[in-house]
């Protein structure tokens, strides 16, 4: 196995809105599953949890958030 | 020889801290021996997820259940149904003349909310619970197939109603569209009522060979897979593949379709489950799964009832006795036993159970059993 490297781009696969505690994480969260441009599908947080991102909504890893999972924000939007 | 079910028992289903596994255990194998008309057998294959270690053999020694050979397996939601398929084998291949098949799950011992999933996993290091796992679910099948809201809530309606007749389940209460989708939000699209709650259970089959009696079940077919790695060039929700792929080898092992089978115990933890499973096992095509809930095709009195039980959405969810559970049903069905719920003709029942959480394959496991016929 070797590392590789993919875009930071792509479209959502699915997403939700969870709204129960889990232990560490405030609530409630925006999930997204993304398929990445040329890439894997990989599980991402939305920073905003009032955004809406649908199926389909092209978006941008632009990080991680203070727990290590992945960050996204909607292609376009303010960084 | 084909394997058939001896004898059936269960537990109630609650949140019922006050009991152990071991009474659990005991109110199910008791009815279950009693049932089958035997006190003893060749082997145990037992079933718990989240049970301490020497749980089965805890409960059994009770009994008086020892010096047999006692197996106890692990395969997430799937654990009961999987402890079934492994005793058909068993009984068919004549290793074993009978096996007990127990359940046993404490829930309330381990969890106060939803489970998530393993730290260790991406999805479980994320914080990402059960639910969300199924609402993602949702999400990729309403972005298909346009999926309402009151569709997701039928699922509900219709099974909170089944189980309203049901005296073993917890939820025995009915409920509406508007009472579902007015209950908490837990991951959108699901709201409480759409997920299944914690359950304190023990559930117990017996299998053997043929016995001179009608009561006895015959097993058509049981299969077993577990998840390949998850596919991200595919376009279906998370675990589709996973159970269209098991039914269809227990189809082809009974010589029958989804067409031929009377009744449906199917893996309903979270309202979308239904759908998705339904139209992954051929009762539906895909996308036209709510078509089922519309005609009062998948209802009491429909022509294909689903969940005549009431489903995990009435009883809850023991883990590792759900799939037992819904053995149990399919058992009283083709009987006859069942009452108000029972399903009219009743000859082949067709039993799911599919388990998931571990990340990068598409699902941990999946049972699909065709009894009776």
């Amino acid at each position: 196995m070797s590392a590789a490297a993919f875009a930071t781009d792509g479209v959502v696969f699915a997403s939700t809105r969870i709204h129960v505690r889990v232990p560490g994480r405030s609530a409630p969260r925006g999930l997204c599953y993304v398929d990445l441009t040329d890439g894997p599908r990989v599980l991402a947080e939305s920073r905003d949890t009032t955004a809406d991102f649908q199926v389909g909504t092209a978006v941008v890893i632009d990080g991680v958030t203070e727990h290590g999972d992945l960050a996204i924000r909607r292609r376009g939007a303010d960084a | 020889m084909t394997a058939h079910v001896w004898g059936v028992g269960s537990s109630h289903f609650a949140r019922q801290p006050n009991l152990s596994g071991v009474d659990l255990a005991q109110q199910a194998t008791r009815e279950a021996f009693t049932d089958a008309g035997v006190d003893a057998v060749d082997a145990v294959f037992a079933g718990t997820v989240f049970g301490a270690p020497g749980t089965a053999q805890r409960a059994l020694s009770s009994m008086g259940i020892t010096g047999v050979p006692i197996v106890t397996i692990e395969n997430a939601c799937a654990t009961g149904s999987t402890a079934l398929h492994e005793a058909r084998w068993a009984v068919e291949s004549g290793r074993y003349g009978s096996v007990l098949c127990l359940g046993i799950e404490t829930m309330t011992a381990h969890f106060a909310g939803p489970i998530t999933p393993e730290e260790s996993d991406s999805e479980g290091r994320s914080g990402m619970a059960l639910p969300a796992v199924y609402a993602m679910v949702a999400s990729r099948y309403r972005s298909r197939y346009g999926l309402e809201d009151a569709d997701l809530a039928a699922v509900a309606v219709k099974n909170r109603r089944h189980g309203s007749l049901n005296p073993r389940a917890q939820q025995r209460t009915t409920v509406t569209v508007e009472d579902v989708l007015a209950s908490r939000p837990v991951a959108d699209p699901l709201t409480l009522l759409q997920c299944c709650d914690l359950a304190d259970a023990a559930a117990a089959a017996v299998i053997g060979g043929r016995r001179r009696t009608t009561r006895d079940i015959p097993i058509r077919s049981t299969a077993l897979r577990s998840g390949h790695l998850w596919d991200h060039r595919s376009i279906h929700p998370w675990g589709f593949e996973l159970v269209r792929d098991t039914a269809h080898d227990a189809y082809e092992a009974a010589g029958i379709g989804p067409q031929d089978v009377d009744m449906v115990e199917l893996h309903d933890a979270f309202t979308i489950g239904e759908l998705v499973t339904s139209e992954a096992l051929g009762l539906a095509t895909e996308g036209g799964a709510a078509k089922l809930l519309r005609s009062g095709q998948s209802a009491l009195g429909g022509t294909q009832p689903i969940n005549p039980s009431g489903g995990l959405l009435s009883r809850g969810h023991p883990l590792g006795a759900t799939g037992l559970a819904q053995v149990a049903e399919a058992t009283w069905q083709l009987r006859g036993d069942c009452g108000d719920r029972q399903v009219a003709g009743a000859r082949t029942a067709l039993v799911e159970t599919m388990g998931g959480g571990t990340a990068g394959i598409d699902g941990n496991g999946c049972v699909v059993a065709i009894l009776g016929g």
